[in-house]
């Protein structure tokens, strides 16, 4: 059985590909080794706790942070040596409220922004406005976070990039606009051919649009994985045991999770689900369920796994 | 969308229509504080247009307002501070937004400070304009200073001048996150030490910090087009000395003036190349 979690996705084509990224802040490691890849066409959802490492994995493909060590590419170019062609083909929405000039009003700003991308769409522009309601009169550096924000994402979407780069979208967006936010998302996914790399804390507001997983961890990518693979491999068993139950030998490395109340116990276990019952039921237990887990169980599950 | 278009590179941006936009950004950018200067400025012509048709009551008199170069000195002083409007809630920590555009980010930072200069010289052609008007709405003479023509080399001074401050503020600005407190610094550490070294009676170093500010090639020279000569004065019981009297040099100003912005080119570009991680 295996032992480890997937980290690699075999071959490409991959939008973004990344090899042994390093980057230290000090003595503060930011990335060990991060092997990111994001297939063309893909959702690709990156979770990890506050200082795993994700925005400065998303800040390395726009050359904005340089890694002291290891290569990044976005659609197979280098972000450091083709600057301006990597940009040309990427929608950014950073963590950061502040991102664009505070002192100019919000039309001003959307103008100013598609002078820079030929590819801007005028009309998608205007429809994104309205169903944003962004107030084009005011100036940005006044507008709340949710408001800023909302510019933000008209000004990644509007251009109808190939990649999108969102480092937590809907932060500072309230319940509605959240929704609604998402629900452009997917139109806009399923209207222009994009791949979307997503970083959030909020994994179940991305569980309709993800396909890929990947998850961070101290600045390692611990597991990456198509969305299938996950929904196959890692399930959550449920099962009771008999008093004086010395464990599942089999199963060392594979248990992602385990809780328990009593003499039923609960396992997220990454496996084949015929193999993880086998060795459950020869070890006494009696297995009552093997279920797949959610986007967000799986991720908190696969965060909260030991070493 | 097709497949084809997928794949396919989107273009960037053409260089001439991100520096237009540069140019018009940066004069929504600078349009408070010149708002701002302007009515300050109006203000004050009105306050001496009115002091001056008063004082004309009186035949005895006859004010006026003259054109002359040095109306624009206080352009030079300007120029330091334009570079702190332009890149205003842009400090290198927080200018991703202008780094995340798809242009080369050296050029793109260099455009958008040229569109500073081209704006601050605008202004001061417009000052000068205005000088002009008032002038001849008082009857002032127009470029004349001792009965001759003023030579086309000192209207040309305050200008370059101004560039000079204006190139070495950008520099700082560019590159620093508390732009004051280096302007601060670098005045405060050159006293300092000048005094420090001369405290110490290490006066050859001393006169060698002391000749960047006032020396032949000095900053000083640059900024007022003028060294200081040697010059025979009477005094008032007759004897006759010798005092050290500002006169404009124009061989002196173009040679500590090329150098200068030679020194301010370099170090806006140097910023401006600079790779910041925010």
């Amino acid at each position: 059985m295996a032992s480890v979690l997937p980290t690699h996705l075999g071959d490409g084509p991959f939008a973004v590909a990344t090899q042994a990224l390093n980057k230290r802040f000090g003595r503060d490691t930011a990335l060990a080794g991060v092997d990111l890849q994001v297939p063309e066409g893909a959702v690709y959802v990156l979770v990890g706790p506050n200082g795993a490492g994700k925005t400065t994995t998303l800040r390395t493909l726009l050359d904005l942070v340089r890694a002291d060590s290891g290569t990044a590419e976005v659609f197979g170019m280098n972000p450091r040596t083709n600057g301006p062609s990597v940009r040309a083909q990427v929608g950014y929405v950073p963590e950061r409220h502040d991102w664009g000039y505070g002192w100019m009003r919000v039309g001003r700003l959307l103008e100013h922004h598609a002078t820079y991308f030929p590819t801007w769409d005028r009309d998608y522009a205007e429809r994104l406005a309205r169903a944003f309601d962004l107030r084009l009169d005011r100036k940005f550096g006044k507008l709340s976070k949710g408001q800023a924000r909302r510019v933000q994402l008209a000004m990644a979407l509007a251009h109808r990039p190939r990649l999108l780069i969102l480092d937590e979208p809907t932060d500072g967006l309230d319940p509605v606009m959240r929704d609604e936010t998402l629900g452009l998302l997917v139109e806009h996914i399923t209207e222009t051919p994009t791949t979307v790399l997503i970083s959030t804390h909020l994994v179940h507001e991305v569980d309709r649009l993800a396909d890929h997983l990947g998850v961070m961890r101290d600045g390692k990518l611990t597991a990456q994985l198509r969305r299938d693979e996950l929904h196959r491999m890692l399930r959550r068993y449920r099962a009771d045991v008999p008093e004086g139950w010395s464990g599942v030998p089999g199963l060392n490395g594979t248990v992602v999770r385990r809780s328990g109340i009593g003499r039923e116990i609960q396992w997220s276990v990454w496996g084949e689900e015929a193999e993880v019952t086998r060795h459950l039921v020869s070890a006494g237990a009696t297995v009552r369920d093997a279920a797949p887990l959610t986007l967000e169980d799986a991720a908190i599950a696969l965060l909260s796994r030991k070493d | 969308m097709s497949t084809q278009a997928l794949h396919s590179t989107p273009p960037t941006p053409r260089w001439q229509a991100v520096a237009r936009e540069q140019f018009r950004a940066v004069g929504v950018a600078v349009r408070p504080e010149a708002t701002l200067l302007a009515v300050l400025i109006a203000t004050l012509s009105v306050l001496a247009l009115v002091a001056i048709f008063r004082a004309r009551q009186n035949p005895a008199h006859n004010p006026s307002l003259d054109l002359q170069p040095e109306m624009l000195i206080p352009a030079i002083f300007l120029a330091l501070l334009v570079p702190l409007s332009i890149w205003k809630s842009e400090e290198p920590s927080r200018r991703s937004y202008h780094w995340s555009m798809p242009v080369d980010r050296g050029v793109h930072t260099l455009t958008k400070n040229t569109s500073g200069w081209v704006w601050l010289m605008i202004a001061m052609v417009a000052f000068l304009l205005w000088g002009l008007l008032l002038a001849l709405i008082t009857g002032g003479d127009l470029g004349v200073e001792r009965g001759q023509a003023i030579p086309a080399w000192r209207w040309i001074h305050p200008f370059v001048a101004a560039t000079i401050g204006y190139l070495l503020a950008s520099a700082i600005v560019l590159a620093s996150d508390h732009p004051w407190r280096w302007f601060a610094g670098i005045v405060l550490g050159f006293v300092l030490l000048t005094n420090i070294l001369r405290a110490s009676e290490l006066n050859d170093l001393a006169r060698g910090l002391q000749s960047l500010w006032s020396g032949n090639w000095g900053l000083e020279v640059a900024l007022t087009g003028s060294t200081e000569v040697p010059t025979e004065v009477t005094r008032r019981d007759g004897t006759t000395m010798i005092r050290l009297i500002d006169r404009p040099d124009f061989h002196a100003w173009i040679r500590a003036a090329l150098l200068w912005l030679g020194i301010g080119t370099a170090g806006v570009v140097a910023a401006a190349y600079r790779h910041q991680e925010r």
